[in-house]
Formats: C-alpha cells, sequence, structure tokens
C-alpha cells in the first residue's frame, strides 16, 4: 500500500504572499510618524538582502525613539491588519486540493504567534477543509517575545518534532515546505525532507542539492516524483 | 528505607532531609571529612550499618563542586562519583540516585528538551556531570545496581542564595526597580521546579525501581520579563528596567512525559503570585532584619 504523506508548509511568504503587507506596515506607521518610506521595489530590494524591519527603518530615521515608536505601530498594525493585505499564492487551492486527492495530509507549521488570524485568513479564501492543523507557537505552551533568526530556527524545529511526535506510529512521509534558510535547518535537524519554495521575498540560501520549487503548480507534480 | 546522602548541607540536600524526615524515613548524611578520607567513610559505612543491624538501601548523590574557575572541578565530582558508586557495590547498597543538572544539555535544539535531546556542555561543571553520568551508565551495566539519573533544572524556593534570579529580583524590588536582561533573541524562556518539588520527585524514585535519565522538572515554561511582572506587583511603585545584551541566551522548557508517566511525578507548585508572594514576605522580613543587625555592629563599632 502507497505510504501516505503528511505535508507540512510554512505559512507566511510560502502559502501567501507578504509583499503587500510588508510593504503597508512600513506605509501606515511612517505616515502616521510623519517619517518617509521605502518604496514597493526597494523594499523588496532590502528584504533580499535579509534586512529586517529594525534595519530598514533605520535608513529614514536615525532618531532612536521614532524607531522604537514605528516598531510598536508596526507591530499592532500587523497585528490588526494582517489578513486584509494577505494574499493566497496562485493556483495553491488548486494544487491542495489536488494534493488531498492524492493521498497526502496537509498541515501549516508557523512561526506566526496569531493563529486567529491565520483561522480568519484560511476561511476566507476556503482553504480551512484542506489543512488538518496549523501548528503555532501556541501549541508549544510557550511565548517569546522576540523572532529573531535563531528563536525561528528553535520555533520550527520544536514545531516540526512535535508534528512527528503526534503522527508517531503512523506510517507516513513527511516532506516540510518552506521558504527560507531557518525552515531548511529545522528540516534538517527534525530529519524532514525538504521543499524550498523559491519565489520568495527573501535571501535565496546557497545550499547544494536543494530540491526548489518556483511556483505552487509544481508542487504536486514534485511530490508524485519525491514518493514513487 | 534506610537513605545515605551527599551534600545534605546544600539547597537541595537540606530541605531533602526535612522532607524525608517528616516521613519517617531515616537519612544519614555523608559531610565533606567524612567524604574526604576514605578510612572514615568506610568506619562510618560499617559503624551505622551495624547499628541498624542492616545495609543501607539507597544512596543520594547531590553534592558536588560548583565553582566553574576550579581546575579540579571536572576530576573532584567525576572521582567523587566512582568512589560512591564503589561504595554502593562494597557495601551491598542497591540504589544509587544521581543528580545531574539539565545545564548537560547544552545549546538547545527544540523545545520542550526531552530526554533525546543531544548534550553538548560548556562549563566544566555541566561537563563535570555529563562525565558522571556516563560513568554510572557504565557502572550499571556491569553491576547489579539500580542507577536513576536525574537531570534536575533550575530550583528555587525560600532560603535560596541571593545570586539565582528570583531572590535577585527579590531585592531589585525592595529598591523600586527590577533589571531584567534583554538577550537578542529576547527575554529568558525558564523553566524552574521548586524545591519541594525536588524533594517530593526524588523520593518517588527512591520507591521506584525505574532506572535511566529522566529530567525532573515542572515543565512550564516562564520568561524573565514574566517572571518580573508578577514580582514588581508585590511593592508599590516597582519599575521594570530592561537591561540589552548583544549575545543570545539558551531559551529552557523540558519534556516531563517520561517522569509523568513511568514514575507518576508532577511538579504540583507553580511559580505564581501566591508562591511568589509568601516567600518575598519571608525574604522581606529577612532584610529587614539583616539591616537592623547591620545597624546595631556599626553603631557598637
Amino acid at each position: 500500500m502507497k505510504m501516505k504523506n503528511l505535508i507540512i508548509f510554512d505559512f507566511d511568504d510560502t502559502i501567501v504572499d507578504n509583499s503587500k503587507l510588508d510593504y503597508m506596515g512600513f506605509k501606515i506607521p511612517c505616515q502616521k510618524l510623519g517619517i518617509k518610506f521605502p518604496s514597493k521595489l526597494k523594499l523588496k530590494t532590502y528584504r533580499k538582502k535579509g534586512l529586517t524591519a529594525r534595519e530598514i527603518i533605520k535608513f529614514f530615521s536615525n532618531n532612536e525613539k521614532i524607531i522604537m515608536e514605528f516598531l510598536i505601530l508596526r507591530k499592532i498594525f500587523l497585528k490588526k491588519k494582517s489578513s486584509n493585505y494577505l494574499t493566497v499564492k496562485p493556483f495553491s487551492n488548486l494544487v491542495f486540493q489536488k494534493l488531498i486527492k492524492s493521498n497526502n495530509e496537509l498541515v501549516i507549521c508557523t512561526v506566526n504567534n496569531n493563529p486567529k488570524m491565520i483561522n480568519f485568513f484560511l476561511k476566507v479564501n476556503n482553504l480551512n477543509q484542506l489543512f488538518k492543523k496549523i501548528f503555532t507557537i501556541k501549541d508549544l505552551g510557550i511565548t517569546l517575545e522576540n523572532n529573531n533568526y535563531s528563536n525561528r530556527i528553535l520555533i520550527k524545529t520544536s514545531l516540526l518534532r512535535l508534528i512527528l511526535k503526534n503522527s508517531k506510529n503512523q506510517n507516513k512521509n513527511f516532506i516540510f515546505i518552506g521558504n527560507s534558510l531557518e525552515d531548511y535547518f529545522a528540516a534538517k535537524k527534525s530529519k524532514i525532507k525538504f521543499i524550498y519554495f523559491q519565489n520568495s521575498y527573501l535571501p535565496n540560501p546557497k545550499i547544494n542539492n536543494l530540491i526548489k520549487i518556483t511556483k505552487m503548480k509544481q508542487l504536486s507534480n514534485l511530490i508524485k516524483g519525491e514518493t514513487n | 528505607m534506610r537513605i545515605l546522602l551527599t551534600g545534605g548541607t546544600g539547597f537541595i540536600g537540606k530541605n531533602l532531609i526535612s522532607y524525608l524526615n517528616s516521613k519517617h524515613i531515616s537519612v544519614d548524611n555523608l559531610s565533606r571529612e567524612i567524604l574526604k578520607n576514605d578510612k572514615k567513610l568506610d568506619d562510618f559505612i560499617k559503624l551505622k550499618q551495624s547499628k541498624m543491624k542492616q545495609n543501607y538501601d539507597i544512596l543520594i548523590h547531590l553534592a558536588a563542586e560548583l565553582d566553574n574557575s576550579s581546575k579540579k572541578l571536572i576530576t573532584t565530582n567525576v572521582s567523587l562519583t566512582k568512589k560512591l558508586l564503589k561504595l554502593c557495590e562494597k557495601n551491598k547498597i542497591n540504589k544509587f540516585i544521581f543528580a545531574s543538572s539539565h545545564l548537560v544539555y547544552g545549546k538547545t535544539d527544540y523545545l520542550p528538551i526531552d530526554e533525546e535531546h543531544s548534550t553538548k556542555p560548556k562549563m566544566n561543571y555541566e561537563k563535570s556531570k555529563l562525565i558522571a553520568e556516563n560513568l554510572c551508565k557504565s557502572f550499571s551495566k556491569d553491576s547489579n545496581l539500580q542507577i536513576s539519573i536525574l537531570r534536575i533544572s533550575s530550583v528555587y524556593g525560600f532560603g535560596q542564595n541571593e545570586k539565582y534570579i528570583i531572590p535577585r529580583m527579590f531585592k531589585d524590588a525592595l529598591s523600586k526597580e527590577i533589571i531584567v536582561h534583554k538577550y537578542s533573541n529576547g527575554f529568558q524562556l525558564m523553566d524552574l521546579i521548586h524545591v519541594d518539588d525536588v524533594s517530593k520527585g526524588i523520593l518517588k524514585f527512591c520507591i521506584s525501581n525505574k532506572t535511566g535519565i529522566y529530567n525532573l522538572s515542572s515543565g512550564i515554561g516562564i520568561t524573565a520579563f514574566d517572571m518580573a511582572k508578577i514580582i514588581s506587583k508585590f511593592v508599590k511603585e516597582c519599575n521594570i528596567s530592561t537591561e540589552n545584551k548583544k549575545d543570545e541566551t539558551n531559551h529552557f522548557l523540558y519534556d516531563v512525559t517520561k517522569i509523568q508517566q513511568e514514575i507518576n511525578f508532577k511538579a504540583n507548585i507553580k511559580p505564581n503570585s501566591k508562591i511568589l508572594k509568601s516567600w518575598f514576605k519571608k525574604f522581606f522580613e529577612l532584610e529587614k532584619l539583616n539591616d537592623a543587625r547591620n545597624l546595631n555592629n556599626k553603631r557598637k563599632q
């Protein structure tokens, strides 16, 4: 009998396109504070270089107090308005349905600590029935107020291990689809097969022998090939 | 049940003795003086066992050199463990409970940390605990001695030294400003266990015949900042200020599934407002007493 796949998706910038939200997350707080903000194109360039919001805003203001106010306003904006500016990556719904039809189970694993927003987003985009579960930091029963690089690896690795633990004795293949170096390391530490979604906002990791996709459409064929 | 103990004058040891005594379990502490001298140690055990007309059942090994700057720390801790393992064999003591440390895990790869997590200790103290653990493991293969290794997380409770986080925050709170370190990866996530729960856990191992490695912790995570928020409420107008650190901290949270399922142990005491407040009141009274003593001494001078 063919073994079932459990396909684990990262959320931000893998299932959803965050570029508009990221841009608005600069525009709205900066307008409130009366400071300049990066254009969409410039912001993409900064993000490709791997710069954080704090590092980017420093190009527009060197006043530490304003930077702090910006970061607080940005955090509030992202928390309240996230789902308004997110869009599903093209063909995702179709690909997810196809994957489920061919004996795969789908879950989400994310460092995003707002499961309410994710649920709402999935519901309005008609995706909520397709994912078996959403794993967030809340499933670990902890709060880490900082999501820096090493914390993201730690959270992702912990969540992947939790998923493995929950699926113990269930004879499954595990595949993790993510868009970052952190995702790659978390998959490696958890000994889970990794597929890198390159159509990303983030810097491209320079890792040899990485299985890559650039469009969601490529996923169903790739997974068929991987498990045959 | 007759128990022999090392480290009975330490923070955990003192609490453990009074807890075991409250359960009418007799404990004999091996002092540093006795441990240093092989003849004294032999004589002590012979005398005690002949008085009891029976052998000791369990040896609980809590004693350890803590000073990381000491060059002899590793050899002292490891050779003491070796000596005690042999002592068990020689005197037909059936069970050996070794107090190891959660710090043997080193850098955290994932949370919650289970007993399968890799061990990469950094400091000499942690290294010495891991070497001693390995010694215990190889000893248990070659003998009938039942060995339980307890990786105890950060312990807290009344009577704890002021260099530890909670008493340090109490002291800060009395001067109306609690300083919390903020690292590049945020406030540290801690998994603390109350000293009374440690005693309860150790007693569970005395009764059980389970051997192997176990995390002895609460399995509940709390950040240093959340802890400061609780403590700041005990004093009027107490502020919390953060001190930024450039380096990263290690986050701790332990998987306690194994100890819960196999030993039926669960930590009952949580570091909540109620527990901390009653400790803070005692701390405050002691501080007042110390201040009065110091003032008196100055006057006398």
